[in-house]
């Protein structure tokens, strides 16, 4: 066994005799194996001390029953109002029966009560209205290059000027 | 999922039914009480584990809660194909390392040592108590222990308290961290080396 081999088998539980064996021949090991010892008796004495939540099967359990909890499908809800129809005192297929007729009627009763006046009167296309925005804006611009007292502190006045008029 | 690999993973591995995997299989045949049994037989072992892993009593505890969290949720899945704690340790060590992997950079000062009550002992209390001076001793000389383990990389650290608190053979943990058995006792071997160095000037244990 080399050096390395026999430090290896420090590791084991039972290292073999050769091992045993090598230390008396080899006084690095020996040093090494002085090291060793000090070592696993350093860590033996290391425990941490654990405190256990006297709670924790409690906490699983609340855990688990908070993923269990079903999240309802579009489908799943379909059904569930399907299987509603189940205290109905209709046999067999009178019930799925009923229970589409119903659906039905509240799918048409939808489409005749849906108001009708947005689809009549279309709004007006919004790039027109800005384009009549600028429009005006430019108007006032000009119109402002009129008034001396006013087209002399420049754009922001006219900003300003602007602004008041489309406020109001 | 990581459940997927870990029982699919194990396959070739001794099959002995252990009593972990006995409470297991009756928990997978419907006995809820025996997933109870299996938290209370092995939380003490895991919070150790994971105690020592991460460095932090409420990190580990939130993580041993995982670890329960998912051998639940894979129930069905569980094949009795090696130990039981060889799975168990398997999903602990992918979380834990995980976790670490994430918080790399928040180094965590939490001590593991136990709280110092206000006024301490006096010396040679006649309660047969160790004084103030030997606790700070000895609190000081577990820092130094703890320091050395906390300075290895994860995985040599991960191997180093499985084989040397869980007890667990080469094999088993190999399998924990996914590795074959010759790379985990090289793992294992470059891990004692530098433990050898770094608590080489360090003086037996005060009092
Ligand atoms: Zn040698």
């Amino acid at each position: 066994m080399n050096c390395r081999q026999v430090r290896q088998s420090w590791m084991d539980a039972a290292p073999p005799v050769a091992a045993v064996r090598h230390l008396e021949s080899c006084a690095r090991c020996r040093a090494a194996w002085e090291q060793h010892t000090h070592m696993q008796s350093a860590l033996d004495a290391w425990q941490p001390e654990t405190r256990l939540p006297p709670d924790l099967t409690l906490r699983l359990r609340r855990q688990l029953a908070l993923e269990a909890k079903p999240r309802r499908s579009v489908g799943s809800r379909i059904r569930g109002w399907f299987e509603s129809w189940d205290g109905v005192p209709h046999p067999g297929r009178l019930r799925l029966a009923a229970a589409s007729g119903t659906l039905l009627a509240a799918i048409c009763l939808g489409i005749l009560a849906w108001p009708h006046t947005a689809a009549v009167a279309p709004a007006p296309a919004p790039a027109r209205g800005v384009v009549r925005d600028l429009q005006a804006l430019n108007h006032d611009r000009g119109m402002l290059t009129n008034f001396p007292l006013l087209s002399t502190s420049a754009g922001n006045t006219a900003g300003a000027a602007s602004s008041t008029t489309y406020a109001n | 999922m990581i459940e997927d690999q870990l029982t699919d993973g194990l396959a070739g591995a001794s099959a002995d039914v252990d009593a972990g995997a006995a409470l297991m299989l009756r928990f997978q045949q419907g006995e809820e009480a025996c997933f109870d049994a299996l938290v209370l037989r092995y939380q003490r072992p895991l919070t150790g584990y994971m105690l020592r892993l991460v460095r932090h009593p409420g990190v580990s505890e939130e993580l041993v809660q995982d670890v329960f969290l998912r051998v639940y949720r894979s129930r069905e899945r569980y094949r009795p194909q090696a130990r039981f704690t060889t799975w168990l340790y398997r999903i602990a060590t992918h979380l834990a390392l995980n976790y670490l992997r994430d918080h790399r950079a928040e180094a965590h000062q939490a001590s593991l040592d136990e709280p110092e009550t206000e006024g301490g002992h006096p010396p040679d209390a006649a309660d047969g108590r160790p004084g103030i001076e030997t606790r700070l001793m000895r609190r000081e000389w577990r820092r130094r222990v703890q320091q050395a383990i906390a300075s290895l990389p994860e995985r040599q650290r991960a191997a180093v308290i499985l084989h040397k608190y869980q007890e667990m053979e080469y094999r088993e943990i190999a399998q924990a961290l996914q590795l074959s058995v010759s790379a985990t006792k090289s793992l294992l071997f470059r891990a004692y080396e530098v433990l050898r160095g770094q608590l080489e000037q360090l003086e037996a244990m005060p009092g």
